[in-house]
């Protein structure tokens, strides 16, 4: 019988389309002249979107302030919290950090997605760049349907970067505004699609250019209040 | 070296919606979840590596995930029960949300819960998480035949599942 020659793991593997090409050729035939195994390649693909439903459940609601403010460090060293356990992001947490605005959440408060050109153009203009010069690590604010959060602050020579993104519905800019004393530029800003993990490209980018620019750490919360207070002045 | 890790840090805050899924599909309850990526996150940043070479980021975060899980969680609560909090905020947030979704929705997730661990996060690594099979056995330590023969079983259990929902009426005849 035919079925006999099929084993589940291989239909499964079809429907997962984790076969390489020839083997998928060849099993799409089978299943196509036999009915008994059509069901059972149905039954494979049924079973993995009603997994998908029952688990989708819940995924697009913002995760908790305490988890973004334990990976972010809301502008603190992380370093000396490490292998605290639970008091470090005690800490952590009590600094409050908005999670919507990695833009989880937030976008069904949206009207809609914003265009490419838009967002990118929201991302590196000069009042959002005024608006960002007085918000420290961890903080966002709102233009328009899309959401800023600075990320980090770092010291170069003769001023300051600052690491920021900016998220609509389905995309975001990662950005860095480097400058000081009223006058900021982006050097660097990367628009990512939305949908899932991304490639580290905007990290890389941000990287050399942080690394050209000689960053030194990052610094911490009253480094930063300082910096704010003092209107990113010179060092 | 703290700059690197900032915009991992970026990265690892855009997966929480995903630590957060597995985790409780692992953890059963949303507090237990929660603690468990907060630890998966905290054990990341102290790795002075990342990720290894070639790595996706959401892969190894999983790894690390389940090993915790493995080493604590489990001892701690052995009777996982998938917690059913997701479910209701979803329908609240939903008002199209109709009942025989639901219905299937609590039948597929009773299944879910009642698979042993192994073949749980086999499940949820594939069909939810969308992992391949080979990047499923890595995060596991197990070989990829493994991953084929436990995925297998689940979706089995799935599917007889999805069958008494069709057809209510229908004896459990099929008893597998």
């Amino acid at each position: 019988m035919t079925q006999a020659k099929v084993t589940d793991e291989m239909l499964m593997a079809f429907v997962d389309g984790e076969l390489d090409a020839a083997e998928a050729e060849r099993i799409g035939a089978l299943i196509a002249a036999d009915a008994g195994l059509a069901g059972r390649a149905e039954k494979f693909r049924q079973s993995r979107l009603a997994v998908q439903r029952a688990l989708s459940a819940g995924r697009d609601e913002p995760p908790p302030a305490h988890l973004v403010a334990g990976i972010l460090g809301t502008g603190q060293d992380l370093a000396p919290r490490r292998g605290l356990g639970g008091r470090g992001w005690a800490v952590a947490a009590s600094v409050g950090v908005l999670a919507a605005a990695l833009g989880f959440g937030a976008s069904r408060y949206l009207d809609g997605p914003v265009g490419e050109a838009s967002l990118m153009a929201t991302a590196t203009s000069g009042s959002l760049l005024a608006r960002l010069a007085e918000t420290p690590a961890g903080g966002s604010v709102a233009v328009g349907p899309a959401t800023a959060m600075v990320t980090g602050s770092y010291p170069v020579e003769g001023g300051y970067c600052r690491l920021y993104a900016v998220s609509a519905e389905t995309e975001q800019v990662r950005a860095l505004a480097c400058g000081g004393d009223g006058a900021w530029t982006v050097p660097v800003a990367v628009l990512e699609g939305g949908g899932g993990f991304q490639p580290a490209s905007a990290a890389e980018a941000i990287d050399i250019y942080l690394d050209t620019a000689g960053a030194g750490a990052a610094l911490d919360a009253a480094g930063e209040q300082a910096a704010i207070a003092a209107g990113w002045a010179a060092r | 070296m703290a700059r690197v890790s900032e915009t991992l840090k970026l990265e690892m805050v855009a997966l929480l919606p995903r630590l957060r899924g597995f985790a409780r599909s692992l953890a059963g309850s949303a507090h237990d979840a929660d603690d468990l990526v907060q630890q998966t996150c905290e054990r990341a940043l102290s790795t002075t590596a990342g990720p290894p070479e070639g790595a996706r980021l959401d892969a190894w975060l999983f790894r690390i995930m389940r090993n915790l899980f493995i080493d604590g969680y489990r001892r701690k609560r052995p009777v996982v029960a998938l917690d059913e909090a997701a479910a209701q905020n979803l329908a609240g947030s939903d008002g199209r949300v109709v009942e025989e979704a639901r219905l299937e929705w609590q039948a597929v997730r009773a299944v879910i819960a009642g698979l042993p661990e192994d073949q749980r996060s086999v499940l949820v690594l594939v069909c939810v998480e969308g992992l391949r099979y080979r990047e499923v056995a890595e995060v596991m330590d197990i070989p990829i035949g493994t991953v084929m023969s436990r995925l297998a079983r689940a979706r089995g259990a799935i599917a007889a599942a999805l069958d008494g929902e069709t057809d209510a009426t229908a004896q459990r005849g099929a008893g597998e």
